[in-house]
């Protein structure tokens, strides 16, 4: 075999496998499996004839849930023809579906002894991804009724596997034996059935979501509704078409319907965070706000709904405070993990009021804007007391569940992503720039929409007043002035963590930002500490800890790289953000429409093509988001006074490009760069 | 189930705290150091209790609630929440109801747009802040049915959890050498 995975989707549910649709979930870094609602449901299934592994011949993933593998018993070898061919069609939706189709293409009859193995270790993904064994339940594998049931059991909580086949089986513990006799030029089929049942012994998102999902036409339905829906773009250039025809089917894929059914919202990546998480939602959402705008409307709700009511320290849940994961899985539910939900990041809060401004100024959703007011201002009220550790004004963070919270609660949440220029490691509290960006922007749009749409003047000026004294206060305690750009963080005596990181750019989307210091910004962010040639780094070559490989410290990430040009487009610097734009897209075409995570942040020239982070999600919604953040920026989308405006500033490159179909409160709009 | 003395249909007051006014009194000057709940504004049963009895936590809860009266964070989400509660005694429920933002609180049986069913002693556990009830659910402990979004009924009523810290104190102690 080869190292290529197979990964089908949808939403919470997905199953990962090698090229001949093979699990063997201890043989692989990635986690290998059939997954839903965070927890492993398969961690074997692996297919033989005779006795024999199979070869593939190619893989065709048809949809996001669907995946074809033609196969052979065996190793391929030249001048000899195979005489046994096998296909697994695979399906995921309610449940596993897979279809396996044996031909016999001799003129002799043949016995073949079709075997498929089948374990589950009901794995939750937070032991995958820790490299943890924590097994407090039992194990059991029943046959029953013609079914095989794997179950897991820890005290009231349950999870159970149940596999059935149509095609007569000897089932036994480890899996199901064929025993075929298939005549001359004949085939013979099976569809295998893979249930995943929760403690109440529905199926697991019947019991934890209140539906059990779509079944695949259903799906295939919708995604052909959502594609219609979507703006279209007319343009000559293939990796434009290409990128943002694969966002849009990955943005389908990613939706994720917990808790409250008929609401989606996008999660966050596959395979460590296909779940609720706040940051990447909302992103994601703001990202798409132009095309989707209904993403934005469930994440805006569905953050609200989740907003912290009063104080938790294992969860770090405050008043006010929206949240930043939600699991569903083992350790959530014994409180070994704070996922129930966690409200670790310091991000979410100002990110929401301004996700909530952005999705109103486009679709004039004033009934949403009223009903959210109380967790508005339960929000606004966060920023200024249960996020100001320090009192100085400043949003700070410092984790209080010292087991598992995270140390860093900004976007870059790795233990070492915030460190001084020789590489030293502050102490906490952190106040790192871009949430003061944040802060800024959140309030100067819950502004706007206190003095338009609550009509309450009073606090619209209040608002404004302390976001221009944020400003000030910002603009003097984090600007270096030997570097000429902001610190990336406050240290907890006030010192400036001096690194320079990609988080300027955010400062420029935020508009925290004055207009005489915002020249400064751009040309760091576009010269060669910064840039990689592929975009722009999280980190600055230079610093102390830079590593092109550095997950938050040189690796170049779509999306802050969307972000930064929005800010650059912010304050007209129109073709420092056509740059990144031509990199960003450039590079995705090396990932065939569909940008990771993170790649490393090597100089262009150097490599040529963007060389992949080793364990970089993929798909990643805020990665997909970034390409249509891009085109917007690019178009120079914005509503204006109800109405769509455009100022079209796209690089030569790019030829021409005419966006058809954009929703808004003036019904269809439509964009060209010409 | 109920203490003598009170009325087994709490029908809020309303405290006119409605939108766009309510901003007031959330935002009141932040007092660092010292931890606050949003709803300490609100009035509560007597510690002691009535008839001079200890007060059923869980009837302290839901007539919070009802004291509450109107809250704005549930504007949009009319409509009814019961809690069905096991004991030896039998199965006890408590209704609540918001209607435009108004809140209503009683112990009658009706249908309910989300139910939340678990045993007593689980449940006076979860409105003391010793147990969260969304893990207690994901173990079975605790069955959630109907629409989820209104079980902001009575989340949004819970309280701190036992022994947290508000940020800013834990922040202060750890700076301390």
């Amino acid at each position: 075999m080869s190292d290529r995975t197979v990964a089908i989707l949808d939403s919470d549910a997905f199953v990962v496998s090698d090229d001949r649709g093979d699990i063997e979930a201890s043989s692989s870094t990635t986690p290998l499996g059939m997954f839903t609602m965070d927890t492993r449901y398969l961690s074997v299934w692996r297919l033989s004839v005779n006795g024999c592994r199979l070869s593939a011949l190619s893989v065709s993933e048809q949809h996001y849930f669907q995946a074809r593998f033609f196969l052979i018993p065996g190793k391929p070898s030249p001048y000899v023809n195979p005489t046994v061919s096998l296909i697994r069609d695979r399906s995921i939706s309610r449940s596993v579906r897979e279809r396996i189709v044996v031909f016999n293409h001799s003129a002799e009859p043949v016995s073949l002894t079709i075997r498929l193995d089948v374990a589950s270790d009901f794995a939750d993904i937070f032991e995958i991804k820790n490299a943890q064994q924590r097994r407090e339940g039992k194990f059991s594998a029943k046959v029953q009724d013609g079914r095989l049931r794997l179950s897991y059991k820890r005290d009231s909580f349950c999870r159970e596997t149940i596999v059935t086949s149509s095609a007569q089986s000897d089932i036994d513990e480890q899996g199901l034996t064929f025993n075929l006799r298939l005549a001359p030029h004949s085939e013979w089929e099976t569809e295998l059935n893979v249930e995943t049942l929760g403690s109440t012994g529905l199926n697991i998102r019947t019991e934890l979501q209140g539906t059990p999902g779509r079944e695949p036409p259903q799906l295939l339905h919708d995604l052909q509704e959502w594609l219609d829906r979507a703006p279209r773009i007319v343009t000559d250039c293939d990796s434009l078409k290409l990128t943002y025809g694969r966002s849009l089917r990955d943005l389908a894929a990613l939706r994720h319907h917990a808790l409250v059914s008929r609401r989606s919202l996008p999660a966050a990546g596959l395979p460590w965070f296909m779940t609720n998480f706040g940051r990447d939602s909302i992103i994601a959402s703001l990202q798409t706000v132009p095309f989707i705008p209904e993403l934005s409307t469930a994440t805006t709700l569905l953050c609200a709904i989740g907003q912290g009511t009063g104080l938790d320290d294992l969860r770090e849940m405050e008043p006010g405070k929206i949240f930043h994961e939600f699991r569903f899985g083992e350790t959530a539910a014994f409180e070994e993990q704070p996922h129930t939900p966690y409200y670790g990041s310091a991000d979410t809060t100002p990110l929401w009021i301004i996700l909530l401004d952005e999705y109103e100024q486009w679709s004039g959703d004033v009934a949403l804007v009223r009903q959210l007011e109380g967790y508005v201002r339960a929000a606004l009220r966060w920023i200024d007391e249960y996020a100001d550790l320090l009192g100085t004004g400043y949003i700070w963070y410092q984790r209080r569940n010292l087991v598992n919270g995270l140390e860093n609660q900004c976007w870059k949440d790795s233990w070492d992503s915030i460190s001084y220029r020789d590489g030293r490691l502050p102490g906490f509290p952190r106040a790192t720039c871009e949430l003061q960006g944040y802060a800024y922007d959140a309030k100067m749009r819950a502004a706007r929409l206190a003095r338009e749409i609550w009509n309450d003047v009073d606090f619209a000026v209040r608002l404004e007043r302390e976001a221009l004294e944020l400003k000030h206060r910002f603009n003097r305690d984090f600007w270096i002035s030997d570097g000429d750009y902001y610190a990336l963080a406050l240290d907890p005596d006030g010192g400036q963590v001096d690194a320079l990181s990609s988080n300027i750019g955010h400062l420029l989307w935020s508009g925290i930002v004055p207009e005489d210091r915002a020249d400064a910004i751009a040309t760091h962010l576009l010269g060669p500490r910064l840039f990689s040639g592929w975009g722009v780094r999280t980190l600055a070559v230079g610093e102390g800890r830079y590593n092109p490989l550095g997950y938050h410290n040189g690796t170049v990430w779509p999306c802050d790289n969307s972000l930064i040009a929005w800010g650059l487009w912010r304050y007209g610097f129109r073709t420092e953000a056509g740059r990144i734009t031509e990199a960003i897209f450039d590079a995705a075409r090396h990932f065939h429409g569909r940008l990771p995570e993170a790649f490393a942040g090597y100089d262009r020239e150097r490599t040529e093509y963007p060389v992949e982070y080793p364990t970089a999600c993929s798909p990643q919604t805020w990665s997909t988001g970034a390409p249509l953040l891009l085109l917007r920026v690019m178009l120079g989308m914005q509503p204006y006074l109800g109405e769509l405006t455009s100022d079209p500033n796209v690089p030569a490159s790019f030829g021409r490009i005419e966006l058809l179909g954009i929703p808004g409160r003036w019904g269809t709009g439509k964009a060209k760069s010409w | 189930m109920l203490s003598s003395g009170i009325n087994p249909v709490v029908t809020g007051r309303g405290r006119g705290d409605g939108p766009g006014r309510g901003g007031r009194l959330a935002f009141g000057a932040s007092r660092p150091g010292r931890a606050r709940n949003f709803e300490e504004d609100v009035e509560r049963p007597p510690k002691d209790g009535h008839g001079g009895g200890d007060v059923d936590p869980i009837e302290e809860f839901f007539h919070r609630i009802a004291a509450r009266g109107r809250d704005n964070r549930l504007a949009g989400l009319d409509g009814t929440l019961r809690v069905d509660l096991q004991s030896t005694r039998g199965v006890e429920h408590w209704l609540v109801t918001a209607r435009q933002q108004n809140i209503q609180v009683s112990q009658h049986f009706s249908d309910a747009d989300v139910v939340v069913a678990t045993n007593r002693e689980l449940f006076v556990r979860v409105v003391r802040g010793e147990i969260d009830y969304l893990s207690a659910w994901l173990r079975n402990e605790v069955r959630l049915n109907g629409n989820f979004l209104l079980l902001q009924l009575f989340r949004i009523f819970l309280p701190d959890k036992v022994r947290a810290q508000h940020p800013r104190d834990f922040a202060q102690r750890e700076r301390q050498p």
